[in-house]
């Protein structure tokens, strides 16, 4: 899950509040939602519904260090050796003295040059009482800087700049732009501004407008949203308070008003430090000419140690049923559940499990409960992949007069069905199949729209969360093995019914209508 | 969000295109510092005050793709792009706007059901056809288009061609997939009608548009109902011609390997043109000072939307509509949304954009403000586009702003050329509005011969005494504030939404 700046670039056709809609679009709204995305957020064209979600692999909530000092190549392409048919992205990987990590990959097919900073920051080290303040931070990051100035979106529109945007999720927080190639420079003069620079401008006005735009955000994607409480109603219960991940990414309405000044300054100073950040330039460039512009411009910056985040020792979900009043025609079931951490084994089964379940017609829950059944109008599957806990939500949209209760028992027969015979060879080919074609087509991106698909984004992601950028190949032999023995094993273990939280959403009784305004107000 | 939607339309009522000389390249806004320097640690870089020059640059250039008509007549298109992965996608000039009244929904159904099934294959077995491909076949009817989209590694080309051609060539339009779609389609439209945002532009288009034409593409709940099966069969039979199509591949292949197969996919589509379109009538221009108002009790943000009528795609001066709805509205820093956003942090987002179809035209603006600041942001808002309008009250278009504005629309174009379904459906849409295949090398020269001059001409045309507003919020709380503002608060039809 993932909570952004300004809606994100790629989906703005699809969340902005379109006239234009075509039918699939209105669905995309509430599936984006709900989903949240794991790896692959969409494409710029694609079906949030269609696109599974695999989440790239690891475990590793250690970052590794590129043990390379200076500013010489590491490895240009994957370490080991792939598969030849196994898609890899090519890439030089280095580290700066202060720390700061790079990752560079040249492709000169277009004139353009995507630029994607990821800081391994996110609501995973928020202090207590301070839910949403990642995110919020990252709202002030465009604030300005002592150099720069305030005009930095002034700047980078001026020129072009496309994909522009910041996001956070759980365990991280990125800001991207795609530039044309003669701008690559002043977008690494500002990138590095910011970084060196930010609390220099930073005041109390700026705080209060960002807080308010961000409270906005809030209702937007869900007080005021369909379907939106319940989902933060499901996170709730399954990171109660206590647990780094409560309150979901964007948090909570008292935790932003008691944000204070002195809170954004320690954040910045704690974990906004380049050792604890990696750059990704991905596009047309010279090489000799970006190293030389990286020193210059990120060289000079002093490093700082990351304030280590204490351990705590985090709370179980509150496993049970949830029934929440929402003004929705349609009635929804919500399965969640916590599964392993990003890439380890069960991560990748998980991804394919859930691409057995729903987003092609062919697929199970569809098959189940929208064709044969007629209990479901619509149905998704998910997983959104975290340094400390998977999420899966698995939903079910009842059809128009059907029970929600018999629904909530279908959904949960269909998974008991998946579990004991296992996916056949057929689905668990066409999930993987489907993995491998989204995988290839967020390839074709320098960057993708959240910044943790296409090229950069890809590229960024394994390195958070594996230490290997080039980690793409080994991800793409681990989906290929998946079994049904092992799809059954993850299903069994971490998607039971005793580790359910399961959220109802109610449609709330209607008002009876008044009677038209004007006629009896107006004068 | 940074953009917001795309396509254009202008409210000049068109002034050709004037001689004016390209605008000079305007200096870019430089380092303005905000904090009291007094009060700063000393620079450990003052260097960094110094703005980096620009590196050589190179200029973005759209593939002209290459070109052959199938013997019935359908139009191939080919861009060869060294990519793992094709993307295919057929595309018919009926849409919408070509479902007769009461027939809303009428394209987007059939298109949904053509994709359930086949004489060879039925509803699952041909899902089950394509998922093995990795893909999902994608139906899209948009206002003047229906179209069939998926993607493919090279190496299954063939077969998804095969797949896509019996879809249109052999649908089975069995009576009982179309019963159940209808229902599941019917459900859809019930849980998009969830949203304020799309209520408030359900609501707005309609008014503005009337009916048929504003209708929703998906269709409005009481004409999906009253859809048959017949009703499909005829308009997949008049609409699914081979000469209002083309067929738009980009990936690794060239035309001649691909054209083959594309006759045997695609022959049996019939050599034949047909005139499906609905005349489009404009309603008469809503009253003045006039709010529709759609009561979510309790709601703790107000959707608000602003529409009014511009000319439609194919006037002169599109690019002149789409640069001045930009810097008003469709970039981060536009006016509208550095004024409700980041000046008075009413919302998360404010964005407008230009709507430009075959038949008409619509500026429209949108946000989701704060229940108790509805009123302000409204007033903000219009304040805005009369800014726009008249020059004289203090906000002249500045040539800054135009040049802002062009680097966005241009380098957008830049951005789709990264992504093959996107140069595909670039390439749809000059097909479909009869642009040359030049059109995007030739759009950077056509946005900059373009001034505030010509641009503060054309806003000057704003009717900003006859805008269709709409507010899809809390009744109790907003009504009273938006009276006092000077509105008349209607109730909105409740036909509108259903």
């Amino acid at each position: 899950m993932f909570v952004t700046r300004t809606t994100p670039a790629g989906a703005a056709e699809l969340l902005a509040p379109s006239p234009e809609l075509t039918y699939e679009r209105g669905r995309m709204r509430r599936a984006l939602l709900l989903a949240a995305i794991g790896l692959f957020a969409l494409p710029p064209d694609a079906r949030a519904q269609k696109a599974p979600s695999p989440s790239p692999p690891t475990a590793a909530t250690t970052l590794v260090k590129n043990p390379a000092a200076s500013a010489a190549p590491l490895e240009t392409t994957a370490p080991t050796a792939p598969s030849a048919k196994r898609p890899q992205i090519a890439f030089e990987k280095l580290t700066l003295p202060n720390g700061l990590g790079v990752i560079l990959q040249r492709d000169a097919s277009l004139p353009l040059v995507a630029v994607n900073i990821w800081y391994h920051v996110g609501p995973r080290n928020e202090a207590p009482g301070r839910s949403g303040f990642a995110h919020l931070f990252e709202h002030l990051m465009f604030s300005g800087s002592r150099h720069v100035g305030r005009d930095f979106d002034v700047l980078l529109e001026s020129v072009g700049a496309t994909n522009v945007n910041g996001t956070t999720s759980y365990d991280r927080t990125n800001y991207f732009e795609t530039v044309p190639r003669d701008q690559l420079d002043m977008v690494l003069w500002i990138e590095s501004d910011r970084m060196g620079y930010l609390l220099d401008v930073l005041d109390q006005g700026l705080l209060d407008v960002q807080r308010d735009v961000v409270k906005n955000e809030r209702r937007q994607s869900y007080d005021n949203a369909p379907y939106g409480p319940s989902y933060l109603a499901l996170l709730d219960a399954l990171f109660p308070a206590g647990h780094p991940y409560n309150g979901a990414v964007i948090g909570s309405m008292a935790d932003l008003s008691a944000a204070t000044l002195d809170d954004v300054k320690g954040f910045f100073r704690d974990y906004y430090t380049p050792s604890n950040a990696t750059l990704a330039i991905v596009g047309d460039f010279d090489d000799a000419a970006v190293k030389a512009s990286l020193q210059k411009y990120f060289g000079g910056l002093p490093n700082r140690p990351k304030k280590p985040t204490p351990e705590r020792v985090p709370p179980a979900p509150r496993y049970g049923r949830y029934v929440v009043e929402e003004p929705v025609e349609l009635a929804e079931v919500t399965f969640g559940y916590r599964t392993p951490p990003a890439y380890t084994a069960e991560d990748v089964i998980v991804d394919v499990a859930m691409a057995t379940l729903a987003g092609g017609k062919a697929t199970r829950l569809y098959q189940k409960l929208v064709v044969e059944k007629k209990l479901a109008s619509d149905v998704s599957a998910s997983q959104d992949s975290n340094q400390l806990s998977g999420i899966v939500t698995i939903s079910a949209t009842a059809a128009s007069g059907k029970s929600v209760s018999e629904l909530e028992s279908a959904l949960g027969e269909a998974l008991g069905a998946l579990e004991k015979d296992g996916p056949t060879a057929a689905e668990l080919e066409r999930a993987k199949r489907g993995i491998l074609l989204s995988t290839l087509k967020s390839l074709e991106l320098l960057n993708g729209p959240s910044g943790e698909s296409g090229r950069a984004g890809l590229l960024q992601r394994f390195q958070h969360y594996t230490g290997d950028p080039g980690y793409l190949p080994k991800w793409v032999e681990q989906i290929e093995k998946v079994s049904a023995a092992d799809v059954q094993r993850v299903l069994r273990e971490h998607l039971t019914p005793s580790k359910r939280v399961t959220v109802v959403t109610q449609p709330r009784p209607k008002p009876a209508v008044a009677a038209p305004a004007a006629a009896e107000k107006q004068p | 969000m940074k953009r917001s939607l795309s396509t254009g339309v202008l409210l000049s009522f068109l002034l050709g295109c004037s001689g004016a000389p390209a605008p000079k390249a305007e200096a870019l806004p430089g380092p303005r510092p905000s904090a009291d320097a007094a009060k700063l640690p000393p620079d450990p870089e003052p260097w960094r005050n110094q703005r980096p020059p620009a590196g050589p640059g190179a200029e973005l250039h759209f593939p002209t793709p290459e070109q052959a008509k199938l013997s019935n007549g359908l139009s191939l298109m080919v861009v060869r792009r060294a990519v793992p992965v094709a993307s295919l996608s057929l595309v018919f000039r009926h849409g919408a706007a070509a479902c007769p009244p009461g027939k809303s929904g009428l394209a987007a159904l059939t298109a949904r059901l053509l994709t359930e099934g086949t004489r060879k294959h039925p509803s699952l077995q041909l899902a089950e056809q394509i998922e093995q491909l990795g893909t999902t076949l994608d139906e899209d009817v948009g206002r003047d288009s229906s179209s069939l989209s998926l993607s493919a590694l090279t190496a299954d080309l063939d077969r998804a061609l095969e797949l896509l051609g019996e879809v249109v060539t052999e649908p089975a339009f069995l009576p009982a997939d179309f019963e159940r779609v209808q229902k599941e389609w019917l459900d859809g439209l019930r849980a998009e009608r969830q949203a304020p945002e799309r209520l408030a532009s359900l609501t707005a288009l309609g008014t503005l548009l009337g009916r048929p034409h504003g209708s929703p593409a998906s269709g409005t709940l009481a004409d999906v109902q009253k859809l048959t099966v017949k009703d499909l069969i005829d308009f997949h039979r008049r609409a699914y011609v081979a000469g209002d199509a083309t067929l738009i591949i980009v990936g690794d292949v060239d035309l001649a390997a691909v054209q083959s197969s594309a006759e045997r996919a695609l022959k049996r589509l019939p050599n034949k043109q047909s005139r499906l379109e609905q005349a489009f009538t404009a309603p008469p221009a809503p009253a003045a000072k006039q709010i529709l108002l759609v009561d979510r009790p309790g709601a703790v943000q107000s959707a608000l939307a602003i529409a009014q009528a511009l000319p439609k795609r194919s006037e002169p001066g599109y690019e002149r509509r789409e640069l001045l709805t930009t810097l008003f509205g469709g970039l981060f820093t536009s006016r509208l949304n550095l004024n409700l956003r980041e000046e008075h942090a009413y919302t998360y987002g404010a964005h407008a954009q230009n709507i430009a179809t075959e038949h008409w035209g619509a500026l429209y603006l949108a946000s989701n403000v704060r229940s108790d600041v509805t009123a302000e942001a409204l007033k903000e808002a219009i304040a805005e586009l009369s800014a726009l309008k008249d020059a004289k009250l203090g906000k002249p278009i500045r040539a800054e702003e135009v040049a802002r504005a062009r680097a966005d629309l241009v380098q957008s174009v830049g951005a789709r050329l990264e992504y093959g379904a996107r140069i595909g459906s670039s390439l749809a849409d000059l097909w479909l509005h009869g642009l040359a295949l030049d059109y995007y090398r030739r759009y950077p020269a056509l946005l900059a011969a373009e001034t505030p001059e010509t641009l503060s001409r054309a806003a000057a045309n704003l009717d900003l005494e006859h805008l269709v507003v709409v507010v899809v919020g809390d009744r109790a709380t907003i009504e009273a504030p938006l009276q006092a503002l000077g509105y008349r608060v209607v109730v909105a039809p409740a036909a509108l939404i259903e």
